[in-house]
C-alpha cells in the first residue's frame, strides 16, 4: 500500500497542475527578492563584526577616543564625581585581590618601578578602589547586573538593578565592566545584555571601558569578539586584558581554566610577572593613569 | 414540590461548576508563575514562549540568563492568586531559589513579589511583577 501512495505522489510532482507552476514561480522570486534585499542590506551597512576582527591584536591600554571624552565631559557637567569609578562584574571583579589593596596603605602593596606613576593615580581615585560594588557578585553574567533578583535592598531603592543601585550611590565618572566569563555557555543572549549595560551607562554620562576576558570557556572566543565589536561600535576604550597575559605560563590561567593566576602584589618582584593578577591590576592602573588625565584636562578646561 | 427540588439541585450543580471552574482558572494563573521560576534554575529559556507575556519575554529571558552563572534551586516555592480581574491577575509566592556560587549561598525569597499575570490568547501568562 505505502509504495502504491508513493507512486501516486511521484505522479503528482511529473505532472504539475498549471496553478501550481505559477505559485511556485511566484514564491522563487519572491525568495530571491528578499535574499537580494537581504544581501543589500548586508553589503550597504557596516557589520559590528567587521570592526572587532582582529581584537587580539588591539593594544592592552587604549587611547581615549573623542567619543570617551565627550561622554566624560558630559557626565562632569551633569555632577558625575570625576575622582570615583565603579568596578561591574563577576567574582575576578568582586574578589579584594582587583585594586583593593590601593585603598589600604603601602604594607599591602609595592608599586616597585611604577611608584611616580601611580601614586598620583591612587590619591585621586581614593575610595573607588575598595569600594564593594553592589554591581560585582560571584556568579554575575551579564543579565544579573540588570536583573533585580540580585538588587541588594538592603540598600538600594525599589525598582533598582544591582547596576542602576551602584551607579546612584557611587556617581562614577566611569565604569570598569569585566563581564562574559559566566555568560560562556549561552552567548548569542550575552551581546544584547552588555549593549544594555552600555547604553544605560552612556545614557547617565558614565563611560563604559570594556575589558577582554582572560578565558575562552565559550571555545571560540566569540564573548571576546563581541566586547571588541561593541567597544567598535560605541567608540568606547576596549582594556584588553586578554593580550596582557598570553606570554605568561598557562596565559594566566588555573587549572580551571577561567580563575586567574595569583601572586602578592608586589611590583619590585619579577617573579611575580609570571601570574595574572599582577598584569591585572598593573594594567588597570595603567588604564586609571590615562583617564586622571583626561578628568584633569575636561576639568581644567 | 418535586420541581423546586429540581430547580434548587440545579442551581446548587451550577454553582459549584462555577466555583470549580474559576478555582482551576486561578491555578493556571499561579502555576504559570511556579513554571517560571522552574525554567530559572533549570535553565530552561526555551519554556519562556509559554510562560511570559509576548511584551515581557525579553525581559523574562533576561531574569533566566541572571542565574546562569550559579547552581540555583527551588526551596519550597509555592505560588497562589492574590486577587483576579478579568483576564488580569495577581500571584503571590512563597519560598526561595537558593543560588550557589563555589561556597558562596545567596538565597532569594519570594514573598513580597506580586506578580502581573494575563491571559494571552487563552492562556495565562506572565506579564512582569
Amino acid at each position: 500500500m505505502l509504495w502504491k501512495a508513493y507512486l501516486i505522489d511521484l505522479r503528482i510532482m511529473k505532472k504539475p497542475k498549471p496553478h501550481h507552476l505559477y505559485n511556485s514561480l511566484i514564491l522563487i522570486c519572491i525568495c530571491l527578492l528578499l535574499s537580494s534585499f537581504s544581501y543589500y542590506q548586508t553589503a550597504a551597512d557596516p557589520k559590528p563584526s567587521d570592526y572587532g576582527r582582529t581584537w587580539q591584536n588591539l593594544p592592552i591600554i587604549p587611547e581615549l577616543s573623542d567619543t570617551a571624552k565627550r561622554i566624560l565631559a558630559d557626565g562632569l557637567r551633569r555632577g558625575n564625581n570625576p575622582n570615583a569609578f565603579s568596578k561591574v562584574g563577576d567574582c575576578d571583579t568582586s574578589t579584594d585581590w582587583y585594586l583593593s589593596n590601593y585603598d589600604l596603605d603601602e604594607r599591602y602593596y609595592n608599586l616597585g618601578e611604577y611608584a611616580d606613576q601611580f601614586r598620583p593615580v591612587i590619591d585621586f581615585f581614593r575610595g573607588s578602589f575598595g569600594r564593594r560594588s553592589l554591581a560585582a557578585k560571584p556568579g554575575f553574567s551579564a543579565a544579573s547586573v540588570l536583573s533585580n533578583y540580585w538588587t541588594d535592598y538592603s540598600i538600594c531603592e525599589t525598582g533598582e538593578v544591582p547596576i542602576t543601585c551602584e551607579y546612584r550611590i557611587n556617581n562614577p565618572a566611569f565604569v570598569l565592566i569585566s563581564l562574559g566569563t559566566n555568560d560562556g555557555y549561552n552567548p548569542p543572549s550575552f551581546k544584547d545584555n552588555l549593549r544594555a549595560i552600555i547604553d544605560l551607562t552612556i545614557e547617565q554620562g558614565r563611560l563604559p571601558i570594556l575589558m577582554t576576558k582572560a578565558d575562552n570557556v565559550e571555545k571560540d572566543f566569540s564573548i571576546n569578539q563581541d566586547i571588541a565589536d561593541l567597544a567598535a561600535e560605541y567608540d568606547i576604550p576596549l582594556w584588553n586584558f586578554w593580550a596582557a597575559i598570553q606570554e605568561i605560563p598557562n596565559h594566566g590561567l588555573v587549572e580551571d581554566g577561567i580563575h586567574l593566576t595569583f601572586y602578592k602584589e608586589d611590583f619590585s618582584d619579577p617573579e611575580s610577572f609570571q601570574y595574572a593578577w599582577t598584569y591585572r591590576n598593573l594594567t588597570a592602573m595603567q588604564l586609571l593613569d590615562k583617564v586622571r588625565k583626561i578628568i584633569k584636562d575636561i576639568s581644567i578646561n | 414540590m418535586k420541581q423546586l427540588r429540581i430547580v434548587i439541585l440545579f442551581c446548587l450543580v451550577i454553582l459549584i461548576c462555577s466555583a470549580c471552574n474559576a478555582s482551576s482558572k486561578e491555578s493556571g494563573a499561579a502555576k504559570v508563575v511556579e513554571s517560571f521560576y522552574h525554567a530559572i534554575v533549570n535553565q530552561e529559556r526555551d519554556q519562556v514562549g509559554t510562560i511570559a507575556c509576548a511584551a515581557w519575554e525579553k525581559t523574562a529571558l533576561r531574569e533566566i540568563d541572571a542565574f546562569m552563572g550559579v547552581k540555583a534551586e527551588l526551596s519550597n516555592v509555592t505560588c497562589s492568586v492574590k486577587e483576579t480581574n478579568g483576564d488580569t491577575a495577581s500571584v503571590i509566592c512563597t519560598g526561595k531559589i537558593a543560588a550557589s556560587y563555589g561556597n558562596e549561598i545567596t538565597d532569594f525569597p519570594l514573598d513580597g513579589r506580586i506578580h502581573t499575570v494575563v491571559k494571552e490568547q487563552g492562556e495565562w501568562r506572565l506579564c512582569g511583577y
